[in-house]
């Protein structure tokens, strides 16, 4: 791997910091060691404008690296927030409470409206599409909403309220309905996967725009290995207020990874051949398994995925405060990030440290930049720590 | 309405930053002299704030409401971050129910039971702390002796069902806030079934006020057959909170009418205050001719006198026992953060969603957008 240096971070670091801030520490990019990105580990909001290791983050579940920027969901504070060219925090959808968008509903209709007069309600996910623009997943607000990165605008692009509807026809009209959907991926053909967590299914938007369940039974389970994914059962928390789960990976191969969280297991499914099958995780949760088979590591929870650029597939395995990666030649899985303590029970957050040595508390989302940095967004600490992963061996 | 609001805080947010400075600086004095206001929970700006702190050093994030006991111990509903705080003997603040994490409000020990988005703290004529775990649909009660939390009514799902039968089997949507009447009733403002529901002391539920459809009708009617109308779906902020009266007259906050509606004894409902336009005319005038832009609270001091959060007017309005309307806090239709010791009239409020009294008669508001609780203190 290969890596240019980060100009906007050293520049960062040197930027004195007001009286009201904490003196600002280097955290020196090295082979193998991992340092705060964004947040101070104090969970609230400061406001815009500010240097990111100087702003508030609260509960950040991910990150997103796309052609118009680097864009964090920052979860608790219900805000999706850009990177801005002066390494400062700018939010470019939500407002200052929780809500449902814009209280005149303008923004059901395309182009739609300013994006910081649209109130989310824990936005969870943001992809990138095939001409540059944005879909957010919004999740307890039930909705996918385009976002334009140009025009700052944002629109409804389907759902409405929880309810589940629409399989068989055009995806966005005022018909679809999700149920607390958390993640979305897309494919090379412009295809894309949402992840419909309460619906306990996988649905399928089409390169035609049409709808589908492609995964799932609808019913919470655990069941169909080896067999259809149509008949196969998924776990995904439910009921009136779950907290977010299930996100998928798409290799090159076009095979889509699932984390299928309460199985503690990781899932994949081969389209191809119309099948389904385990690949992390024995069912139980635990930690254990470093080393040896996928399908004997004991994991806990487990949260989001990524293909690394070495062709390994990431999992933030959440309840072990643990990142993950697993092999799919070799089929085993080693930890690259996280001591395994709880880093929010730890008197002083960890910075600069070596990846293994960092504790996380309760990681949900992870990310590669196109210079093959990892991205933890380490969720319970209020940081997303950067991690260089050279070298990195357990 | 809303760019000027957002401009206004944008240069209140700005003058904030400059006004603290540094982080360690000592807190500024509280004079604490009449009509003037301090900051008393909360920083100013949104946050988690650390366990066993100065309230004052204690960030909150969209604090909703607090209530006092009759000893004077505070519950602040610290909405966004999903707890309720209060204030020790030693003056720290703590977390007293909720583990901050979003959860199905279950029963059992109150700091590791997860809520999602507590609005509303009232006193039981048995000293019991009764929650409005508002997006639980759940109305709980919190004994402060054992610490334990048991859910008086509500079953976690959002809907309408259980009149004529025992308030436990209950299903409400919404529940906002209780207020308990002279006989030892309990009122629950169930906010998007659009009505109020009443437990009598055998623990019945029935319905109090409304048709449960939404809408503005009624006034000089039974209250079964009027129309109320507070925020429904998905995207309802808290709305429509309530206080009693020692005769049992009810106070309610109708949000989305812009109007505060009164109950008397007897069920008849009538309108006290707000013309329905939600706008910010009518100081000293009838309130009846006043407007008010969606208040989401209102509280009842000693002398009868109605103090209203005006929330989208950020302001505080006083209706007088002759039933003429003032402003007590703020400057309506300009949002904004004050500064310590500034005169209530003078000062300026962003949002506020509640009001609450002390035991000593000083008022309390939540100045939600702020973060913070201010005292008023009394004349």
């Amino acid at each position: 791997m290969t890596r240019r240096l980060n100009f906007i971070g050293a520049a960062a670091i040197a930027v004195t910091t007001s009286a009201c801030e904490e003196a600002e520490h280097a955290c020196a990019d090295a082979d193998g060691i991992s340092c705060i990105w964004a947040g101070t580990g104090k969970a609230g909001f400061n406001g815009d404008g500010k240097e990111l290791r100087s702003s508030k983050l609260y509960w950040p579940v991910d990150v997103t690296f796309a052609e118009s920027g680097a864009y964090v969901l920052d979860w608790n504070n219900h805000k999706v927030r850009r990177v801005e060219d002066d390494n400062t925090f700018e939010t470019v959808i939500g407002t200052d409470f929780v809500g449902d968008g814009d209280p005149l509903k303008a923004d059901l209709m395309a182009p739609g409206v300013p994006g910081d007069t649209v109130a989310l309600n824990h936005p969870t996910n943001f992809v990138e599409l095939g001409d540059g623009t944005m879909m957010l997943i919004a999740w307890h607000n039930h909705k996918l909403r385009h976002f334009d990165p140009k025009s700052g605008l944002t629109y409804v692009a389907c759902g409405r309220g929880a309810g589940f509807d629409g399989d068989g026809m055009p995806a966005f009209t005022d018909v679809t309905r999700f149920s607390q959907p958390s993640s979305a991926v897309v494919a090379p053909d412009g295809a894309m996967f949402v992840l419909d967590q309460r619906n306990q299914r996988i649905r399928k938007i089409g390169a035609d725009g049409i709808i589908d369940t492609v995964v799932g039974d609808g019913m919470p389970g655990f069941a169909g290995d080896g067999g259809d994914p149509l008949m196969a059962q998924v776990n995904f928390p439910t009921g009136p207020n779950p907290q977010p789960n299930g996100t998928m990976a798409l290799d090159g191969d076009g095979r889509l990874y699932f984390a299928d969280s309460l199985n503690h297991r990781i899932r994949r499914v081969d389209f191809a051949q119309q099948t389904i099958e385990t690949v992390i995780g024995t069912g139980e949760a635990g930690f254990g398994g470093d080393g040896g088979p996928g399908s004997a590591a004991a994991i806990a929870n487990p949260r989001d995925l990524a293909i690394g650029p070495d062709g390994r597939l990431y999992f933030a395995d959440e309840m072990n405060h643990r990142v993950r990666a697993f092999d799919p030649d070799s089929g085993t899985v080693e930890t690259v990030v996280g001591s395994g303590e709880d880093g929010a029970k730890a008197k002083e957050l960890d910075d600069g440290l070596e990846a293994l040595q960092t504790a996380l508390s309760r990681p949900t989302g992870i990310t590669f930049d196109p210079d093959g940095y990892l991205y933890v967004s380490d969720t319970n600490n209020h940081v997303v720590r950067r991690v260089n992963l050279e070298g990195v061996t357990p | 309405m809303k760019n000027p609001t957002t401009i206004a805080t944008v240069i209140a947010a700005l003058g904030a930053g400059l006004l603290l400075g540094g982080c360690e600086e000592e807190l500024e004095g509280c004079s604490k002299a009449p009509g003037t206001i301090c900051r008393y929970f909360g920083t100013g700006e949104a946050g988690l704030g650390d366990e066993d702190l100065d309230p004052r050093k204690t960030e909150l994030y969209l604090p909703q409401d607090l209530t006092f006991t009759p000893d004077g111990v505070p519950y602040v509903l610290d909405w966004n971050n999903h707890r309720v705080r209060s204030i020790d003997d030693d003056g720290l603040a703590h977390t007293v129910i909720g583990t901050g994490y979003l959860g199905d409000a279950q029963d059992g020990d109150a700091v590791g039971t997860a809520l999602n988005h507590p609005t509303h703290i009232s006193i039981a004529p048995d000293g019991g702390i009764i929650i409005a775990a508002w997006h639980n649909s759940k109305v709980m009660r919190y004994d402060a002796g054992s610490g334990e939390l048991t859910t008086l009514c509500g079953n976690g799902m959002r809907s309408y069902a259980g009149d004529g039968g025992p308030a436990k089997d209950a299903v409400l949507d919404l529940p906002v806030a209780t207020a308990w009447g002279p006989d030892g009733s309990m009122y629950i403002a169930d906010q998007a079934n659009q009505r109020i529901r009443r437990v009598d002391p055998q623990s019945m539920i029935d319905t109090y006020v409304g048709t449960g459809t939404a809408g503005f009708a009624g006034d000089g009617g039974p209250a079964t057959e009027a129309q109320i109308n507070l925020p429904g779906g998905q995207a309802a902020p808290p709305a429509g909170r309530l206080d009693i009266d020692k005769s049992g007259t009810i106070f309610f906050a109708d949000s989305a009418n812009h109007r505060i509606r009164k109950i008397d004894a007897s069920g008849t409902i009538t309108t006290y205050a707000g013309d329905g336009k939600p706008t910010w005319n009518g100081d000293g005038g009838p309130a009846t001719a006043a407007s008010l832009s969606r208040p989401s609270d209102v509280a009842l001091d000693a002398d009868g006198n109605l103090f209203i959060a005006d929330t989208d007017n950020a302001c505080v309005r006083k209706v007088d026992t002759k039933g003429n309307i003032t402003t007590a806090v703020g400057i309506c239709g300009s949002p904004g953060l004050g500064k310590e010791n500034e005169v209530a009239t003078e000062t300026l409020i962003d949002r506020p969603y509640g009001v609450s009294f002390d035991p000593d008669g000083n008022l309390y508001v939540a100045d939600t957008h702020n973060h913070q609780i201010l005292v008023v203190w009394a004349e």
